[in-house]
């Protein structure tokens, strides 16, 4: 979604109150990001139940680290968004890392069965719709370099992971990542110098 | 290897940091690298600014009101506990986030009985009731009054729509200190079956460009981060930890978390 600087600011502000501790501001931040978050959870982890608790969890995390966020780094957009994807990994990851969980699950089976999930919402979640820059940024990489990236980002796959399931050695599939990691960086304009959440960040 | 591959080799890992691909001793030395520079860190933000866009791209998903009502709730006693209110304060702060719809005349007066047996509401019940038994314990404010209020309100927790999974483990154990927390007293209780509370009192401030940091280690040794302890905080929630063994914290020498502590503990509580 694409804000105003007026916008960004606006959130900005609501972030050095919620930092205060806040309570209204917070609400009033919830209700404007709330939406992307459920949607990063419910697109990752691809189980409805699992991805409110999950979400419940981010929010939390909002209110504790809010004194935490530098405007000077990122977006406060950008900086929910990165905050909820890192929860979703940590989530993907401790689920395989714990297969003993559930009878009979084996490693890899917490991602088999997000692949092969059911659940309607989840599935059309699964559908991604790039901003039109961002789809030309993609249609621009190599078909491993997109998959890479792909599993790597929406569904949390390591490297090992990602490897095994394109056949390829695992220094390649680092490689597929880093090339393009930066050349989406390069083709949607940003720079290492440019302070995300500036005027130049579309995203707001 | 010279200084210029070696800033190429931490540039290429910056990328796989912002996905969350690297193994804990490359995590280590980007940690480290980007502590020292801030041009990396201003590369590390365009990385993770590129991972935002790709998560524009997910189908958008309203989220169910029922997540803001138990966010809310927590928020709400959280900012009251911060602020220093009364144990009353903090439960009417959290019975705030109630529906508007369902606060009207003579529920609002009986709001506070029937807030526990709301189902939505039984987990962010249980962690205020138990908030409520940390600031009872921690803060030492009129303790016999507030903790018999406390188990007042866990009882009726109990009897009214039974316990949520792990809350029999809920009685505090008590946090081990030493070194510069030896002055400083914490418990840690269970809330739920992943999620707990940790509360400290008189934690000393760290000095400027240090931190102390919160780790949790599992039944299988696995060390986690979950967060920097900030200065004038009395509570933590340590969020989706189910079967932790151990809950440290550490001084840390940047204000950035390591895979692992970088020292022993200077408080520690074992489960």
């Amino acid at each position: 979604m694409q804000r105003t600087a007026e916008q960004r600011a606006q959130h900005v502000a609501w972030m050095r109150q919620v930092a205060d501790g806040d309570p209204d501001v917070f609400e009033m931040l919830y209700d404007e990001f709330v939406d992307l978050t459920f949607s990063i959870a419910i697109g990752m982890l691809r189980d409805r139940q699992r991805a409110e608790d999950a979400t419940q969890d981010v929010w939390i995390k909002i209110w504790n680290a809010a004194s935490t966020y530098d405007s000077g780094k990122a977006s406060v957009a950008t900086w929910i968004t990165t905050l909820t994807h890192r929860h979703m990994i940590d989530m993907i990851r401790r689920a395989n890392a714990r297969p003993g969980d559930r009878p009979g699950a084996e490693a890899g089976d917490e991602v088999a069965s997000r692949m092969s999930t059911s659940d309607d919402v989840a599935e059309e979640a699964t559908n991604r719709a790039y901003a039109d820059d961002v789809r030309s940024a993609m249609a621009d990489l190599t078909a491993d370099q997109r998959t890479a990236l792909e599993l790597a980002y929406f569904d949390g796959l390591s490297q090992s992971e990602i490897a095994a399931r394109l056949g390829k050695p695992l220094g390649t599939v680092k490689t597929y990542m880093f090339q393009g990691m930066r050349r989406l960086r390069d083709a949607l304009g940003v720079e290492a110098d440019m302070p995300t959440g500036s005027q130049g960040d579309p995203r707001g | 290897m010279t200084d210029t591959n070696r800033n190429e080799e931490i540039r290429e890992l910056l990328a796989l940091y912002a996905l969350r691909q690297l193994d804990e001793r490359d995590q280590v030395r980007v940690e480290r690298a980007l502590a020292a520079d801030p041009e990396l860190r201003r590369e590390l933000g365009a990385y993770e600014h590129v991972g935002a866009r790709l998560a524009d791209g997910m189908a958008p998903v309203s989220a169910p009101a029922s997540i803001k009502h138990n966010v809310m709730a927590s928020v709400r006693a959280s900012a009251a506990h911060r602020a220093g209110g009364t144990l009353d304060d903090i439960a009417a702060a959290a019975d705030s986030a109630r529906p508007a719809p369902e606060r009207s005349s003579r529920a609002r007066d009986r709001a506070r009985r029937r807030w526990f047996t709301a189902p939505a509401f039984t987990g962010a019940m249980a962690a205020a009731c138990l908030l409520l038994a940390v600031v009872a314990i921690d803060l030492g404010r009129d303790l016999d009054a507030a903790n018999e209020r406390a188990d007042r309100l866990e009882r009726a927790a109990e009897s009214n729509t039974g316990a949520p999974a792990g809350f029999e483990n809920a009685t505090p154990h008590t946090v081990a200190t030493t070194g510069d927390f030896e002055g400083a007293t914490g418990s840690l209780i269970q809330v739920s079956k992943d999620k707990w509370i940790l509360a400290f009192n008189d934690v000393p401030t760290p000095a400027v460009g240090t931190s102390w940091q919160v780790w949790t280690a599992d039944s299988n040794g696995l060390i986690e981060n979950v967060a920097q302890w900030k200065s004038g905080d009395t509570q933590l929630l340590v969020l989706d930890r189910a079967d932790i063994v151990e809950v440290m914290v550490s001084y840390e020498p940047t204000t950035r978390p390591a895979p692992v502590p970088s020292s022993a503990p200077v408080a520690d509580v074992k489960i």
